[in-house]
């Protein structure tokens, strides 16, 4: 319409110009572009009926990965001279071979296909729009019209083996699993001696005690390894993650799908709570499913701005009494207080903090005032740290420069490892 | 073949309306139609979209004013609306340079033929036109000048209208 508007208003000046100074050469000069003008608008389609199909090579991708893209575009109405298609990507999502773009002529009843590669950071991302433009070869009098069409793609997180991760909550669930439960019984690890009793296997008695008290038999006890419920809770507000342009948060999703991924495949029930600009709540699940579907909702999440209070909000009553929780937050010193009632109320915390003060200092600039602001909020942090792990929740302050894989194995499989030192 | 004849049609437009323009004693003029032809050839290289549309008007303008103002020979004359012609190609061919560089390469050949062909069709026709134009003398009075410009604005206007209502 531009084109159409731009071109009318030269050949008016021209006509104008030329009747004015009765100058017929003047007057000839706009002819040219008059004919072509009216060409133009004489060719220009009223509409166009046209079907847009696109066909994804997949809908879930790791990050990284790349999806392909088909497009198939039928022409159901007369033939057209130009159409033009651009499949409206979202922002996030990057062109790698091919283009969106494509530009063809069309006969009644033809077809034309084209793919293309695209790749994107994690989320998820809605292809619902297609816009296609019809018109003659001037480009004068183009009809736009946005195709409404069906495709999405989830570029999930990556998720990093671990190997184990030690949580010990007061209370487990039923089914054996791989978390120790406190209950003598079957298991792996030494827990308790007792009467022998009917049924106890020869292998369990204890012939060492049994000889030295021989007017009884003694057998011993393992603990019994049941699975449990986990809430993993990940922090995304803006405050906590974001430092001018950077985010701790990609590595915090990092961390829960690793943790997510080990905790389903030792067999415990695993739930999901996010806060950040909203609350977003995976139910709690098992097995391959409930990774998926945390893997899905991981896609979804970005750090926002939270709307009600400062400090780390968490529902309890989402989280089954003297539960797992684990707690994915940079922390400020506001969290201190809701962590600690959680403790309070009989829930096993594991903290895993990425350290913003570290993250932060990575990308400014050197100097004295610097070296001495940084040197006061560490010791801020270290200092609420040291609370918390006074208080008896589990703390691991990750500087994120580390792989996740390496601080887990240090931190995280530790206990067992200190456990058979001392046997 | 436009990626070759775009700069082809540029450079000889702005040396035909140049050369009408020195042949007409408007030197000065003459140097700012090559630098605005040198200006829409480098907006070209770069991917300026915008330097066709005010390189258009400009070198249509110094047609215009030269045919006013100078009087010039009936060589210069065709030298003049000749470069402004090709200048108008020129205008066209970018944006269709543009469109074709989104279309598969299998695709270019019909829908450059279909193009060309179009544009042969148009600028013929319009040439015609306006060779009859010059060759037909009309004495026209001031209403009827009058008229035919208010004619010439209500249609337009009209034209603009339809184009605005789609």
């Amino acid at each position: 319409m531009r084109r159409a508007l731009f071109l009318a208003a030269l050949i008016y000046l021209l006509l104008l110009a030329g009747l004015v100074f009765a100058n017929r050469a003047v007057l000839a000069l706009a002819l040219p572009l008059l004919t072509y003008l009216l060409m133009g608008l004489w060719r220009a389609p009223a509409g166009a009926d046209l079907e847009i199909v696109r066909t994804l090579s997949g809908e879930r991708f790791q990050a990284g990965e790349e999806a392909e893209a088909t497009l198939t575009l039928t022409n159901r109405g007369p033939a057209l001279e130009i159409v033009q298609c651009e499949d409206l990507l979202p922002p996030g999502l990057e062109v790698t071979a091919g283009s969106p773009f494509h530009l063809t002529s069309l006969a009644t009843g033809q077809s034309t296909r084209w793919t293309y590669r695209l790749r994107g950071r994690r989320g998820y991302y809605a292809l619902s729009q297609v816009r296609l433009t019809v018109g003659e070869t001037f480009g004068i009098l183009p009809v736009e019209n946005l195709a409404p069409t069906e495709g999405q793609l989830f570029f999930l997180p990556p998720v990093l083996r671990l190997r184990r991760v030690d949580v010990r909550p007061r209370r487990t669930r039923v089914y054996s699993g791989t978390i120790p439960a406190r209950q003598g019984g079957t298991g792996v690890e030494f827990f308790d001696v007792r009467e022998y009793q009917t049924g106890d296997s020869p292998r369990q008695i204890n012939w060492r005690l049994t000889a030295r008290h021989p007017e009884s038999m003694f057998s011993n006890q393992y603990e019994q390894e049941r699975v449990v419920d986990i809430g993993i809770i990940l922090d995304g507000r803006q405050r906590t993650n974001d430092f001018g342009g950077r985010s701790l948060f990609e590595h915090s999703v990092l961390a829960v799908a690793a943790l997510a991924e080990t905790f389903l495949e030792a067999g415990n029930r695993v739930g999901l709570l996010y806060y950040g600009s909203h609350i977003h709540w995976t139910m709690p699940g098992y097995g391959k499913m409930q990774g998926e579907r945390i893997l899905h909702d991981l896609s979804r999440l970005s750090a926002g701005e939270a709307r009600a209070a400062q400090e780390l909000y968490i529902p309890r009553r989402l989280f089954p009494a003297f539960s797992q929780l684990v707690v994915i937050s940079p922390l400020s010193k506001e969290d201190f207080t809701p962590l600690i009632e959680l403790r309070w109320r009989g829930y096993s915390l594991l903290v895993i903090s990425p350290d913003p003060v570290a993250f932060e200092c990575q990308g400014l600039a050197a100097a004295p005032e610097m070296e001495l602001a940084r040197r006061i909020v560490r010791l801020q942090r270290q200092i609420l740290l040291r609370r918390l792990r006074g208080a008896g929740i589990q703390v691991v302050d990750w500087d994120v420069a580390q792989p996740f894989e390496q601080v887990a194995r240090q931190a995280l499989e530790r206990r067992r490892l200190i456990l058979r030192g001392l046997r | 073949m436009t990626p070759w004849l775009l700069p082809v049609t540029l450079i000889v437009s702005s040396l035909s309306l140049a050369a009408g323009a020195w042949l007409s004693g408007l030197t000065g003029l003459g140097a700012a139609v090559l630098a605005v032809g040198a200006l829409w050839l480098i907006g070209l290289r770069r991917g300026w979209k915008w330097v066709a549309a005010p390189g258009l008007v400009l070198s249509m303008g110094a047609a215009a004013a030269v045919l006013l103002g100078a009087a010039p020979s009936a060589f210069g004359r065709a030298l003049l609306i000749g470069g402004a012609l090709l200048a108008f190609l020129a205008w066209d061919l970018t944006a269709f340079r543009a469109s074709l560089a989104l279309a598969r390469a299998a695709d270019r050949p019909a829908l450059e033929r279909n193009h060309f062909l179009r544009l042969g069709a148009v600028v013929g026709g319009g040439v015609i036109l306006l060779a009859l134009a010059l060759s037909i003398e009309i004495e026209l009075h001031f209403e009827w000048t009058a008229l035919l410009a208010l004619a010439a604005a209500g249609g337009l206007a009209y034209l603009a209208g339809r184009i605005r209502a789609r």
